[in-house]
C-alpha cells in the first residue's frame, strides 16, 4: 500500500492530490477561518493546537516540490530569462495554490460553522457570499465529487502500478468524474471561475514579464480541482469532529 | 580556428563520494561536431547540463561565446536532453508556440517544413506521440532554433533504426559551419559518421579525445571500436 501511494505520490496527479492537497489545507483553513471571523483567541487556539506548525512545515513541503528541478522545470530553466524571473514563477504558482486551497477551504469551513450552529446564519452567509442555488448545488456536488475524485484517484494509482492492465476500470471511473464535473460545473463557475480564471489571467497580462506563467499554471488546471474538493469534504469531517471536541 | 566554449578546470560534485566531473580542461571551436562518448554514469549528460547553463559548476570556469553561462549563453546554446521535457499538456503546436514565444532564434517555418516532413500533426498532443516521435519532435524544436551551440543529449535514445536515420539526416542537413554541435551517444556505430572530433569521458575525467579521422587512421579501427577497446579496459 505504501508503495502504491508513494508511486502516487511519485506520479504527478497522486502528487498534487497528496503533497497539496488534504493535510495543511485542513490546518490551514481552520485558523483563518476563525481569524476572519473574529475569534479572538485565535492566536492562542493556534499556539494551544500547534496548528501553525504543520502549515509552515506544509508549505514548505511544498516550496521544496516545486523548486525541485524535474523534467518540466527544466524546461522552464533551459528558457533565456533571469533568475529571480523563473524562480519568481515556480515561487507564484506554489503560492497560488496555497493560496487556492485557504480560500476554498475558508469558505466551505465557513459555510459548515453557519450550518452546524445558525441555520438561518447559514442561508443569510450563503446568499452573501455565494448565489444561492448555486451555492447550494455547489456544495450538493462537492460531496459526491469528491469521493468519486478519491476512489478515481486510487484506481488510477492502481492502475498505474499495474501497470495498466486495467484500463476500462480507470475509464469507468475517469467516465464518472467527467460527469460529476459536469454536473457540479454550475456551481464550480460560481466559486472557481474568479479564482481560477481571473487571478492566473492577471498575473499574465498584468506582468508580461512572467510569461513564463502560461505554461506552468495549465499544469494544476486538472491537479487543482479535484484536490480542492477533497479539501473541502475533509474540511467539512473535521470540522465536524472538532465541533465535537471544542466549544467553539 | 574561433574558439567558441573554454572549459578550465571544471569540477561537479554532487556528494562527497558523487563526482561526476573531475577537473576537465577543454576548448571547443566553432564549425564543429564534436561526439561525447562514454558509458552510463561517466558525466556526460552532467557536462551537457552545464553547457545549458542548468548545472553549475563546484570549481572551475566554462565560456561560452566569451561568457559565463547565464542568459545570453541560453539564447544561444539550443539544448536536447535526454529526455523528452515538454509539458504533458502540450500538444505540437503549443510546444512550437512555447519556443516561438521564448527564443529569438526559433525559426517557426523550418519547424513546420519539417513537421510536415516527419508527419507530426500539430493537433497531436505530446503524450499520445510514440517515443520516436517525441525524441523527432525535441529534435526539430531544438534545431530550428538558429544557435550557436547545440547539445545534443542521445539524440537517438530508444528509437528505432528508421527513426535513427532519419534523426541522423536532420542533424547533418542543420549543421552549418557557424555553429558547434556536441552530441552524446551509446549508439556510436551509428552516430560515428557525424563526428569531426570525439571525447571519451569516463568517470568524469576525459581519458582520451581528438580528431576522429586521425583516431581512426592511428588506431586503425572505427570510432566505435575504439570506444568498445577504451571502455572495456575501463
Amino acid at each position: 500500500m505504501l508503495k502504491l501511494l508513494k508511486y502516487g505520490v511519485v506520479d504527478g496527479y497522486g502528487n498534487l492530490v497528496m503533497s497539496h492537497g488534504m493535510i495543511y489545507s485542513v490546518y490551514a483553513s481552520m485558523v483563518i477561518t476563525r481569524y476572519l471571523m473574529g475569534f479572538e483567541d485565535t492566536f492562542s487556539y493556534i499556539y494551544k493546537y500547534s496548528f501553525f506548525m504543520p502549515i509552515v512545515v506544509l508549505i514548505i513541503m511544498d516550496l521544496s516540490i516545486e523548486g525541485a528541478v524535474d523534467r518540466n522545470k527544466q524546461m522552464i530553466l533551459c528558457l533565456p530569462k533571469k533568475g529571480w524571473e523563473l524562480s519568481g514563477v515556480v515561487l507564484l504558482k506554489s503560492l497560488l495554490k496555497v493560496g487556492i486551497a485557504c480560500i476554498c477551504s475558508s469558505i466551505a469551513f465557513y459555510i459548515h460553522l453557519s450550518i452546524t450552529k445558525n441555520p438561518r446564519r447559514m442561508i443569510q452567509a450563503i446568499i452573501e457570499n455565494v448565489n444561492f442555488p448555486l451555492g447550494a448545488l455547489f456544495s450538493g456536488m462537492l460531496m459526491i465529487f469528491a469521493a468519486v475524485s478519491i476512489v478515481s484517484w486510487f484506481s488510477w494509482v492502481l492502475v498505474h502500478s499495474c501497470k495498466i492492465k486495467h484500463k476500462k476500470l480507470c475509464g469507468f471511473f475517469i467516465t464518472i468524474v467527467i460527469i460529476i464535473i459536469a454536473q457540479s460545473i454550475g456551481g464550480m463557475i460560481a466559486v472557481l471561475f474568479p479564482l481560477r480564471v481571473l487571478v492566473p489571467n492577471a498575473v499574465l497580462y498584468i506582468f508580461p514579464l512572467l510569461k513564463e506563467a502560461k505554461y506552468i499554471l495549465p499544469i494544476n488546471l486538472t491537479g487543482i480541482i479535484i484536490p480542492m474538493m477533497i479539501y473541502i469534504v475533509c474540511l467539512w469531517w473535521s470540522a465536524r469532529w472538532i465541533d465535537t471536541k471544542i466549544d467553539i | 580556428m574561433q574558439k567558441l566554449i573554454g572549459i578550465s578546470n571544471v569540477k561537479k560534485q554532487y556528494s562527497k563520494s558523487k563526482i561526476a566531473l573531475d577537473g576537465i580542461d577543454l576548448e571547443i571551436p566553432v564549425g564543429k561536431i564534436i561526439g561525447l562518448l562514454g558509458p552510463n554514469g561517466s558525466g556526460k549528460t552532467t557536462f551537457m547540463k552545464m553547457l545549458a547553463g542548468i548545472a553549475r559548476p563546484t570549481e572551475g570556469k566554462i565560456y561560452i561565446d566569451g561568457q559565463e553561462p547565464g542568459v545570453y549563453t541560453k539564447s544561444i546554446v539550443s539544448y536536447l536532453p535526454d529526455q523528452n521535457q515538454l509539458f504533458k499538456w502540450m500538444k505540437v503546436q503549443d510546444a512550437v508556440a512555447f519556443y516561438t514565444d521564448f527564443f529569438q532564434d526559433f525559426e517557426m517555418e523550418k519547424a513546420k517544413e519539417l513537421l510536415t516532413r516527419f508527419e507530426i500533426g500539430n493537433k497531436e498532443r505530446v503524450t499520445s506521440l510514440s517515443k520516436g516521435t517525441v525524441e523527432k519532435l525535441n529534435l526539430i524544436l531544438c534545431l530550428s532554433r538558429k544557435a550557436k551551440l547545440y547539445v545534443l543529449d542521445e539524440p537517438l535514445g530508444g528509437v528505432d533504426p528508421v527513426a535513427r536515420d532519419q534523426i541522423i539526416d536532420m542533424i547533418l542537413d542543420h549543421f552549418h559551419e557557424d555553429c558547434t554541435m556536441i552530441i552524446s551517444t551509446h549508439i556510436v556505430s551509428e552516430m560515428e559518421r557525424l563526428f569531426d572530433e570525439v571525447l571519451f569521458l569516463q568517470r568524469g575525467k576525459i581519458v582520451l579525445g581528438g580528431n576522429a579521422e586521425e583516431l581512426r587512421l592511428q588506431r586503425a579501427k572505427s570510432i566505435d571500436a575504439v570506444y568498445r577497446e577504451v571502455f572495456a579496459q575501463c
